[in-house]
């Protein structure tokens, strides 16, 4: 296996696995904030305003991912 | 012809203004770089463009502060009761955010809302300024070293704007991004400031001393016993070593999380341009909008949260779970 290939496996590895665990995730936080507001829609509010923000830090580890991924692809690593 | 015809028209026309210069001109490949690429420098301090950018950013911040409270600063009564305009505007944003603020701590919202609000209101414009077109793709072929001689043409990258005037050179286009001669580098101007590590460095380290300070003011030394538990056993000593460790972590979290969301969408910005020009670039340009505006609540927030949940001691979690 050359150096070249190597670096092309292990950039699109990091960000392919990195990305399954932060996709579950984001589905469960969502699908537990719709639920949320179907049963009490007066706190729609509250509830989109924590859904992103566990959003964004649960997508957090699949950037973590993807900045792996770019820094092997780009040479940097 | 209305408003909504003459959007379509003129999307279409830069459209396939920029996708026949893409195909007409010689194209390299996208550049990327993790570092910020340095301008000039003063003195033996090197300026690079991501910090131009932050200090134009500074100064837009200090700008619209002056011009919104002009009339609050003259002693201006009506304008304390009815605001208008920027002042109004400004006061809504300020306002807006100060009560999100207070419902994550309610009790110390207030005493460290000048430091929240500073990071919100000073990482929302450096993530939206680096969408603004031009920059990341107006620069200078900079030839590296210690003396910033601006030796080579002044270049624009192809297919991304129709005023562009690009220059040819005359070496062979592949392999060197936006034609620069051989032996120098594409240096944009400008760059978002929070696609440089440095800065989201620093304020994660501002926002883990802040909370490590008022930890430290608010229970004494006993602030420690939140990571050295030596009399619940040995589980609780490991707890608290972990939470020690994940302490030391959130500089490395709030770092990258705010970096990697930033320069990863200026990433995919370039390549999407590079691949298809102008149209398929426009829905990343909505996603990076939204997320900008997300990642900067998001760092403000936890630094509040993580505030609040420094002012509390470990006993006070382990009486609510051990309670019988």
């Amino acid at each position: 296996m050359t150096d070249l290939g190597a670096r092309l496996l292990a950039a699109a590895f990091a960000i392919g696995l990195a990305a399954i665990g932060p996709g579950i995730g984001i589905g469960l936080l969502v699908s537990g904030a719709l639920q949320a507001i179907a049963r009490n829609p007066e706190t729609e509010g509250t509830i989109r305003t924590n859904m992103f923000v566990g959003i964004a830090l649960t997508e957090g580890l699949a950037i973590f991912g993807l900045v792996i991924s770019l820094l092997i692809g780009f040479e940097v690593l | 012809m209305s408003t909504k015809q003459k959007v379509w028209i003129s999307v279409a026309l830069v459209a396939v203004v920029g996708i026949a210069l893409r195909f007409t001109l010689p194209v390299g490949k996208p550049l990327v770089s993790v570092r910020a690429e340095e301008l000039f420098h003063i003195g033996g301090y090197t300026v690079t463009n991501s910090l131009l950018l932050t200090w134009l950013v500074m100064l837009l911040l200090v700008v619209l502060s002056l011009i919104a409270t002009s009339k609050l600063r003259r002693g201006d009564e009506t304008a304390l009761r009815q605001p208008r305009g920027l002042q109004n505007t400004m006061e809504y944003a300020v306002e807006t955010f100060y009560n999100t603020m207070s419902g994550v701590s309610p009790k110390y919202a207030a005493r460290f809302f000048v430091v929240v609000a500073t990071i919100f209101f000073l990482v929302l414009p450096s993530n939206w300024l680096g969408l603004v077109p031009g920059v990341g793709s107006v620069g200078i072929c900079f030839t590296g070293g210690a003396h910033a001689s601006a030796d080579a043409a002044l270049v624009a990258s192809a297919g991304a704007s129709d005023s562009a005037a690009p220059v040819l050179a005359a070496t062979e286009g592949e392999g060197y991004s936006h034609n620069c001669p051989a032996g120098t580098a594409f240096h944009p101007f400008l760059r978002s400031g929070s696609a440089d590590l440095n800065l989201t460095l620093a304020l994660a380290l501002v926002s883990f001393l802040t909370t490590e300070f008022w930890g430290f003011r608010k229970q004494g030394l006993g602030y420690l016993g939140k990571f050295f538990i030596f009399n619940q056993g040995p589980i609780q000593f490991f707890v608290g070593i972990i939470e020690l460790i994940s302490e030391f972590a959130r500089i490395i979290s709030f770092t990258f999380r705010l970096f990697g969301n930033i320069f990863a969408g200026e990433v995919v910005l370039l390549v999407m341009a590079f691949l298809f020009p102008t149209l398929l670039s426009l829905p990343f340009y909505g996603l990076e909008l939204f997320v900008g505006l997300v990642q900067a609540f998001v760092f403000a927030m936890l630094t509040m949260a993580f505030i609040d949940m420094a002012a509390e001691s470990h006993g006070d979690h382990g009486h609510e779970e051990h309670a019988h």
